[in-house]
């Protein structure tokens, strides 16, 4: 991925590799959409906001289908757009939040998901820095490689490991568990 | 129980509710743009109210072209604002600003416009600060994109404008001698700072690096869709204004006196060798506790911020060592610059080391660097021209 972050300059996106066949659109729906779902919700942490992430993607999907769909992995293209797309609003969230509490003081909502145990660690993950709670969703929510992380998040797989130990480590810290990164 | 453990006991019982969840019918276009949920909406028209509130002094009414919000609305009463929330009344005096960081530069805005308390380090390890006529706070933490945190493009009014910036990088073109404006500043697509940034509003957004007086300097300006030309004019006018010097130089300007390592340098432990090969013509400088390594010459040679230590030998058990590293400006007024904690690193002719997170790219003046490990504390002085 070229980057202005890195030299200030203005990049282009660059494609990724395309094999020749399309696939079914409402296949690919079916068999993607409740696990990218779940990695919106677990990033975005509004189950709302959640599906409207995912339908989004999807959607851009759809229209550009010819393109997504002879992709090797359009799961991972999909991916990247909600993995993205939820962090920023989680961000905006908490900008919403702390301008509503700043403006009225009961205002602000709670996000509430629905097992206890799994609210407590997705809520420290969508506190770590972007890449890190990207790296731990995809890693654990999806069950992915680092090779399959670092394609979906167009890094390195040396720069997964390094966002999954240091959050590893982090979560522990928080959590009060033990690590073993 | 085991972190490992308990993300994989989290990941499991978060897919086992997925998998009782129902397949909505797939929608086939995208939203109109603009839209957000109940919630969203209603949180953007209290964010569109204040920034206008903090803009003009009073309060205006929302966009008519937002959908209605579903949700009870939170659009606060004149009244329910606190008064800190809104900004006294516009002045036609401009405020100078000279940077109170490290970085050396100065400019002119309007008293209608603010400037972000937080300094922002972007991945490159400068120092950006930003300018902006929106009102919610910036999020410093976490992620950057463009120099500023994500929320900054999606807090964006439809009418308001950021400027962000930043000395150091890349080379550029000179400054136009007529000033920056719309033909002269390169435009980022939308589709890819939307793309990039995850970014969901519509955001013009100008991107590039310039030489101001001789100095690179990297440029971010971002307008709402719905910018008026005024204020166009008047953002291109603040940009156009910035000087890379401050006026007044610091009493402490060319007093310098960098650091240089005595010979013979420091003899570290036997794990070490006995000189350094990270750097050519360079000594070990500081103690068994906490070395670096510093040039013969005392020039200032650009490097990531390097430590040793006897009391660093293991990398597995201490992966992100606990070094701190503050840098100060000793020929001007300025904050300064604390990284805190670093990284192990290694090479087979100088063993184990620390890096810290500090810049590596320090910009022109005297800089004072103190590291702080385990106890001990090394200082010295680099002059970078």
């Amino acid at each position: 991925m070229v980057s202005i972050l890195a030299t200030g300059e203005v990049g282009r996106v660059e494609e990724l590799p395309v094999v020749r066949v399309v696939g079914d659109y409402d296949a690919f729906y079916r068999d993607e959409y409740r696990s990218v779902l779940g990695l919106a919700i677990v990033l975005s942490g509004d189950r709302s906001a959640a599906e409207d992430i995912t339908q989004e993607a999807f959607a851009a999907a759809y229209r550009d289908w010819n393109r997504i769909g002879a992709l090797d992995q359009p799961g991972s293209w999909v991916r990247r757009v909600v993995s993205n797309k939820s962090v920023s609003r989680w961000r905006h969230l908490r900008s919403e939040a702390k301008a509503l509490v700043r403006l009225k003081p009961d205002a602000a909502r709670s996000i509430a998901p629905p097992d206890a145990d799994a609210q407590a660690i997705w809520d420290e993950v969508r506190k770590l820095p972007k890449r890190q709670a990207q790296v731990i969703a995809l890693t654990y929510l999806h069950d992915l490689t680092r090779a399959e992380v670092a394609a979906i998040l167009e890094c390195g797989e040396e720069t997964v490991k390094t966002h999954l130990d240091r959050a590893r480590q982090t979560l522990a810290n928080r959590l009060g568990s033990g690590s073993d990164a | 129980m085991n972190i490992d453990k308990r993300l994989q006991d989290a990941a499991a019982a978060t897919n086992a509710e997925l998998q009782h969840e129902p397949i909505p019918t797939p929608r086939r276009s995208s939203r109109p743009s603009g839209f957000a949920s109940a919630f969203g909406v209603a949180a953007l028209v209290v964010g569109m109210v204040a920034t206008a509130v903090l803009i003009t002094g009073e309060e205006t009414s929302p966009a008519t072209s937002l959908p209605p919000a579903t949700q009870p609305t939170v659009t606060p009463s004149p009244s329910s604002i606190p008064p800190s929330t809104i900004a006294p009344p516009p002045t036609t005096t401009p405020t100078e600003y000279v940077a109170p960081y490290y970085q050396s530069w100065s400019l002119e805005y309007p008293s209608t416009w603010y400037r972000a308390d937080s300094r922002f380090f972007p991945n490159h390890g400068g120092e950006s600060t930003v300018f902006a006529t929106f009102a919610l706070d910036f999020d410093t933490e976490g992620d950057y994109c463009a120099h500023v945190p994500p929320n900054t493009f999606d807090d964006l009014g439809q009418t308001d404008a950021v400027i962000s910036i930043q000395l150091g990088g890349t080379p550029g073109p000179e400054r136009p001698s007529e000033g920056f404006n719309d033909t002269t500043f390169p435009v980022l697509p939308v589709e890819w700072i939307q793309f990039q940034c995850a970014v969901q509003s519509e955001v013009e957004a100008h991107v590039g690096s310039w030489m101001i007086d001789g100095h690179p300097v990297r440029l971010l300006v971002l307008f709402g869709d719905q910018v008026t030309d005024e204020r166009r004019t008047e953002t291109w006018q603040i940009v156009s204004s910035l000087r890379t010097e401050p006026v007044t130089p610091h009493p402490g300007r060319g007093t310098c006196i960098a650091t240089r390592p005595p010979t013979p340098g420091l003899t570290p432990p036997e794990r070490w060798p006995a000189t350094p090969s990270i750097a050519p013509e360079s000594l070990w400088y500081g103690t068994a506790d906490l070395w670096t390594v510093l040039p013969v010459n005392g020039r200032y040679e650009e490097r990531k911020s390097v430590w040793w230590s006897q009391n660093f030998t293991d990398a597995g058990i201490e992966s992100f060592p606990d070094i701190d590293v503050t840098l100060r400006r000793t020929d001007r007024d300025a904050s300064p610059i604390v990284g805190d904690g670093g990284t192990n690193a290694s090479t087979a002719k100088d063993g184990l080391f620390m890096i810290a997170n500090a810049p590596a790219q320090l910009t022109r003046g005297c800089w004072s660097i103190t590291g702080t490990y385990k106890g001990a504390t090394l200082n010295y002085v680099v002059d970078v021209p």
